[in-house]
C-alpha cells in the first residue's frame, strides 16, 4: 500500500478537479459539499500536492428516500411441461426500488493518467476500505443490519454504447440517453425508469446482445470489482437501469475497514 | 327428412369430391344445402384436411382423429343432455352435383373443462415529466377471457366456390343455428384466426415469442396441441406481458396478420360485426374475433317465419336480396338461401325448397336477409357478387383503421 496517499472529505476547493473526474456528477456533487452527513465525497491524494485527486469515492446513506431509485431485480421462473417433457428456466428483469434505504458506495474514479498500474488497485481498495470506515461512522453504534450497496458499470461495446440499453431500454425512450445523463446527471434513471416497463420481462426475448450484457463489468470497473470484493461486498441480483451492471452488497457490520482484515462473525 | 337428392342427383355425392361448378358465375345460390355432417362425409372432411396449412388444429389430417370428431359431431347435435363439450360439424352440399364443397364448425365452450388462452392487445401510457416524454407502448397480456365463449371453428370452402354465395351460407347460417338452439351455447362468440406463417410453417410470431419457451417449431406444436386443449402448451408461457416494442420487426408485423387463406371467412365475420382488434392467438397472432350473439348481423336480422307451400304456377314474391333460411330442428337442421321475402309473418316456399328444407306448412323457419346488391330478374341464377366486393371493401377500410392502431392487419375464423 501506498501509505503516501491522503484520504479525506472533499471540500468545495475540490469541486473542478471532482467535475473532472465526474463530469456527469457536477450537478449532485455540488450538493454533497454542502457538508451533509448523509451525502459524502472521499477524495485521494497525495501529500506533497492536496488540490492534485488522484481518485474520489462517494458515500450516502438511506438512498432514494426523497426521489426513488430503481434497479432491475434478476429472477427466475421455472415452466415446465412433463407431458411434453419440457423444463425452462427463464431469467426474469423487473423493475423495482428494492435497495431504497440502503447506504451506497458509488461515483468512485481514478485519475487512472496519474497512477501507476499497480497503484490503481491498490488506491481503488484504500478508498473503498475508507468508504466503508466512512459509512460506519455515520451509523455510530446503531444495531439495525445496514445494507450497503455498490453498482458497477456495465458491458460496453467498442463505442463505449451498452449493448444492453440498445436491446432494451432504447425501446422506450426515444430520447438521447448520454444527454439526458449530462442533463440531469444520475437523477436522469429515476426519470426514465417511469418509462420502461413495470412488468417482468422475460430476459430471453430481448436481444442476443443484450442478454448477454446482464451482470459484465465493464473492463474500466475491473480494479472496483476487485476492491469491492476486498471489502467483502458481492453481487446480489440487482441491476442498473443502463447498462445491467451489477451491483454489489454486503451488510455493513460484515464489511472490512482494514486490509486483511478477518471477517466479522454475526453472534 | 328427405334431401333433394332427387332433385340434384349426382354420383359424386359421398366420394368427397366436389364436381367443379359449370362456371361460377352462373351458380345459383339456390342450390347449396347446409345440413350437420355425416358419416359418409368422412372423406370430404379428409380432403379439407389435408388442404389445411398449419394453424387449422381443429381439423387435423389425420383419419383416425377425424373420425374421432365426425363422431363427437354426431353425437352433439343427437344429444340432449348438453355440457358444454359439444362441437357441431356442418357440411354445405351442392344440391345440384351431390358434392360436399364446404364444411364449418361450431365448438360449444372455448377451452372446455381446461382454460382457453389468448393474448389481448393493450396498451400502456407511459409518461416522464422531466424528461418530456410519453410513449405509447403496445403490450401483448395472457388471458384467458375467452374460456367458456362459443367458437367458430373448421371454415373450409372448396376454392372453385369462393365466388358464389356458398361461403356467405357455410359461416353465417352458425349463426343462426346458435341463435336457434341458444341454451346450448353461450351468449358470445369468438373465432380464431390463422396467422401468419409460409409453406413451411415457420411463423415469425412463434418464432420470437412460443419458440423461446418451447425450442420448437410451430409445426411440431400444431402436431402435439392436435385435438388436444393448447391450455397445456400455454400453461408454459410467460404470465407476465410481452412488450411488443422488444419483438423483432417481422413478429411486430404478424400481430393480428392474417394468413391469405383465411381472408374470406374474415371479412364474413367483419361484416357480421365481430370486434376484431381486441384479443390474437397465442401460437401464430392471427387476430381472434369476438362478439355478443345478439349484436351480430344476421342473428339480428333474423325473424322467426311460419312456412307455406306456395302454390306451383304462383309467381314468386322476389324480394331484392337473398335471405338464409333455417328450419329450427337440430338434429335434422337445414339452410339454404332463397330470395323470397316473407310476407306478413309468412314465408311462401317451392315444394322442392320446403323438402330440402325438411319443413311443412305451417313449420317455423329462421329468415335472415344477407347485404347483397339488388337481385336482376333476368339473372336470378346468377350469383351475386356484389356482396362480396362490399364485404372487400370493408375489410381494407379495416386493415387501415388496424394500421393506424397498431401497424397490423386484422383476420379471420380459423
Amino acid at each position: 500500500m501506498n501509505s503516501a496517499w491522503q484520504i479525506r472529505l472533499a471540500s468545495n476547493s475540490d469541486l473542478p478537479a471532482l467535475a473532472s473526474l465526474l463530469p456527469n456528477a457536477e450537478l449532485e456533487l455540488a450538493a454533497a459539499m454542502d457538508a451533509s452527513a448523509c451525502d459524502q465525497v472521499l477524495v485521494a491524494c497525495a501529500p506533497s500536492a492536496p488540490g492534485q485527486l488522484l481518485g474520489c469515492i462517494r458515500v450516502r446513506r438511506s438512498i432514494g428516500l426523497e426521489l426513488p431509485r430503481y434497479w432491475y431485480h434478476l429472477g427466475c421462473v421455472v415452466h415446465a411441461a412433463a407431458d411434453l417433457g419440457l423444463f425452462h428456466r427463464e431469467r426474469t428483469l423487473l423493475l423495482g426500488n428494492d435497495h431504497t434505504g440502503a447506504c451506497e458506495i458509488s461515483d468512485f474514479q481514478l485519475d487512472r493518467a496519474g497512477l501507476e498500474a499497480v497503484d490503481r488497485g491498490e488506491l481503488s481498495r484504500v478508498l473503498v476500505l475508507s468508504a466503508v470506515r466512512q459509512l460506519r461512522a455515520m451509523y455510530g453504534d446503531t444495531k439495525d443490519d445496514i445494507r450497503v450497496i455498490a453498482a458497477l458499470t456495465g458491458h460496453r461495446d467498442a463505442a463505449g454504447e451498452s449493448p444492453f440499453w440498445h436491446g432494451f431500454g432504447a425501446h422506450f425512450f426515444p430520447g438521447d440517453a448520454q444527454q439526458a445523463s449530462a442533463r440531469f446527471g444520475h437523477a436522469w434513471l429515476t426519470h426514465v425508469a417511469a418509462l420502461l416497463p413495470r412488468h417482468p420481462i422475460v430476459v430471453s426475448l430481448l436481444h442476443a446482445r443484450a442478454q448477454a450484457s446482464i451482470g459484465l463489468v465493464a473492463e474500466c470497473d475491473f480494479v472496483w470489482r476487485d476492491a469491492l470484493l476486498a471489502a467483502r461486498l458481492r453481487p446480489g441480483q440487482s441491476l442498473t437501469l443502463y447498462d445491467a451492471g451489477p451491483v454489489y452488497e454486503g451488510s455493513l457490520d460484515l464489511l472490512a475497514t482494514e486490509p486483511d482484515e478477518r471477517p466479522t462473525v454475526r453472534g | 327428412m328427405s334431401s333433394d337428392r332427387a332433385l340434384y342427383p349426382s354420383a359424386s355425392r359421398n366420394s368427397g369430391l366436389a364436381d367443379q361448378p359449370s362456371g361460377a358465375a352462373h351458380v345459383s345460390p339456390e342450390r347449396f344445402l347446409l345440413r350437420p355432417c355425416e358419416r359418409d362425409d368422412l372423406p370430404a372432411l379428409e380432403r379439407f384436411a389435408a388442404a389445411s396449412p398449419v394453424g387449422i388444429t381443429t381439423l387435423p389430417n389425420d383419419r383416425m382423429m377425424l373420425t374421432e370428431r365426425l363422431q363427437r359431431s354426431l353425437d352433439s347435435f343427437a344429444t340432449e343432455d348438453v355440457s358444454g363439450e359439444e362441437i357441431y360439424l356442418f357440411a354445405l352440399e351442392d344440391m345440384h352435383t351431390g358434392g360436399v364443397i364446404g364444411i364449418s364448425g361450431i365448438a360449444a365452450r372455448a377451452g372446455f373443462s381446461d382454460r382457453f388462452y389468448s393474448f389481448r392487445n393493450e396498451f400502456v401510457v407511459h409518461r416522464s415529466k422531466p424528461l418530456a416524454v410519453t410513449t405509447r407502448i403496445h403490450t401483448l397480456h395472457l388471458c384467458h377471457d375467452l374460456t367458456d365463449v362459443t367458437l367458430l371453428i373448421s371454415f373450409h370452402v372448396d376454392p372453385a366456390y369462393v365466388h358464389t354465395l356458398a361461403p356467405q351460407l357455410l359461416s353465417r347460417a352458425r349463426l343462426l343455428f346458435i341463435a336457434q338452439h341458444a341454451q346450448r351455447f353461450s351468449d358470445r362468440v369468438a373465432a380464431e384466426s390463422a396467422g401468419v406463417a409460409d409453406d413451411n410453417g415457420r411463423c415469425p410470431f412463434w418464432d420470437a415469442v412460443g419458440r423461446r419457451f418451447f425450442g420448437m417449431d410451430y409445426p411440431t406444436v400444431e402436431r402435439l396441441t392436435g385435438g388436444r386443449s393448447k391450455a397445456f402448451i400455454a400453461d408454459l408461457m410467460p404470465p407476465s406481458p410481452v412488450y411488443v416494442p422488444l419483438l423483432p420487426e417481422e413478429a411486430q408485423w404478424a400481430i393480428g396478420q392474417l394468413h391469405p387463406i383465411a381472408e374470406l371467412p374474415f371479412s364474413i365475420l367483419l361484416d357480421e360485426g365481430f370486434d376484431t382488434d381486441t384479443y390474437i392467438d397465442i401460437f401464430d397472432g392471427g387476430p381472434t374475433v369476438q362478439e355478443r350473439l345478439a349484436m351480430l348481423k344476421s342473428v339480428a336480422r333474423s325473424r322467426i317465419e311460419a312456412v307455406q307451400p306456395r302454390l306451383p304456377h304462383a309467381s314468386s314474391a322476389r324480394a331484392p336480396r337473398w335471405r338464409i333460411v333455417i328450419n329450427t330442428a337440430r338434429q335434422g337442421f337445414r339452410a339454404t338461401l332463397r330470395a323470397e321475402a316473407p310476407d306478413a309473418g309468412v314465408l311462401a316456399l317451392d315444394a322442392h325448397t320446403m323438402d330440402a328444407l325438411g319443413v311443412q306448412r305451417g313449420d317455423p323457419v329462421r329468415v335472415a336477409e344477407l347485404d347483397a346488391e339488388k337481385l336482376d330478374p333476368k339473372k336470378l341464377d346468377a350469383v351475386n357478387l356484389d356482396a362480396e366486393k362490399l364485404d372487400a371493401e370493408k375489410l381494407d377500410a379495416k386493415k387501415l383503421d388496424a394500421k393506424n392502431l397498431y401497424g397490423v392487419i386484422p383476420g379471420d375464423e380459423r
